[in-house]
């Protein structure tokens, strides 16, 4: 699987954390989601929904160019056939210099820039609380961003309640939603290693060579951008496939204006450009 | 290290693996240890990356040659 299918669960757990997400929803009363279309906030509108009725719930998309089309299309085919009400609207993170210099924190300014917009929209419709995806797995990760959600006192139900990112799965799979096993699907920009600078020429030639691979029926893999270098971290399945593909691949991303295409020795791993950073766990300084 | 160094340890590292190789340093940081190699090495290339990391590099990757 992909997004890293369900593993077994206890089911007095989970049923507990099911329940604090639900007391946690009803005390936000009406909720604006910020909604990506990945596994976790998909499956959080649908909870909102189910536990607030559509009314009380709006999904905002914020568009910009570094939001990978081929996410938004399943951010919206997920809303369409839930009934969630969803509204999109355009970020400029593009426009902040500080953001397209790309530095460790790149992900707070982005936020930022969000939560700005998504609290805006809160507050013009009469919604009580805006809510972001972020699982419990995230708090020991390195996430600037959500330092920004603090400061915008966004509410992290999921990791509230404690779910996981396993968690999650689980239900989105007993609700049907589609993105149950998708794979982590984060922004575009987060393909160019910290210092690079973020341009629109960089994300699209990502976009495309992902667009690419994906259409070659790789899952599970990112196209890294290194100035002139591709480097693909491949999950397993998907690096036999680049390797026995070797010579069309490099091909067609050469096209895109890379000058040498490359197979990271080590795979996928979620995060890879985080590596070598000094982890500093939620809270943390960004 | 010098960038030559790193390269001659890491070459010296495939080497005494009895790896046919030719590492070269690519990207825009210069921290990725391209090796030009036969595909049929990268499962042992993973298990050999801690070691020239170590000598920092910050990926190792293996080079896809367009005209294969």
């Amino acid at each position: 699987m992909a997004g890293g299918g369900p593993t077994s669960v206890d089911e007095a757990v989970l049923a507990r954390k099911r329940a604090a997400l639900q007391a946690i929803l009803c005390e936000c009363g009406t909720v604006v989601v910020g909604y990506s279309g990945g596994v976790d906030s998909v499956f959080l509108a649908k909870a909102a929904l189910d536990d607030l009725g559509a009314g009380a719930v709006l999904a905002v998309t914020g568009r910009s160019q570094s939001y990978p089309e081929v996410q938004r299309q399943t951010a919206l085919e997920c809303v369409r056939r839930l009934g969630i009400p969803h509204l999109e609207i355009d970020t400029y993170e593009m426009g902040d210099a500080a953001y397209l210099a790309n530095p460790s924190n790149r992900c707070y300014f982005c936020k930022t820039e969000l939560w700005d917009r998504l609290g805006a929209v809160a507050r013009e419709r009469g919604f009580h609380a805006v809510l972001d995806g972020s699982n419990a797995d995230d708090a020991g990760d390195w996430r600037p961003g959500l330092r920004a959600a603090r400061e915008h006192r966004v509410r992290s139900p999921l990791l509230e309640a404690g779910l996981t990112k396993a968690e999650i799965r689980v239900l989105s799979r007993r609700l049907g939603l589609p993105t149950w096993d998708q794979p982590a699907a984060p922004c575009l920009s987060s393909r160019l290693p910290y210092g690079l600078p973020v341009t629109v020429e960089r994300l699209r030639q990502v976009e495309r060579a992902e667009e690419l691979l994906r259409a070659r029926g790789l899952r599970e893999f990112r196209v890294r951008h290194h100035g002139d270098v591709a480097r693909i971290e491949a999950g397993p399945v998907e690096t036999a496939r680049v390797l026995h593909e070797a010579g069309a691949i490099a091909r067609e991303l050469s096209a895109l204006g890379f000058q040498r295409v490359l197979l990271d020795a080590e795979g996928y791993r979620r995060g890879a450009l985080n590596e070598g950073l000094g982890l500093v766990r939620l809270g943390g300084a960004a | 290290m010098t960038e030559a160094e790193r390269l001659d340890a890491a070459q010296a590292i495939l080497a005494r693996e009895g790896i046919p190789a030719r590492v070269t340093i690519a990207g825009h940081a210069r921290d990725v240890a391209a090796v030009s190699a036969a595909p049929e090495h990268l499962a042992r290339l993973a298990e050999l990356a801690p070691e020239v990391k170590a000598l920092g590099f910050r990926y190792l990757a293996l080079e896809l040659q367009a005209g294969e």
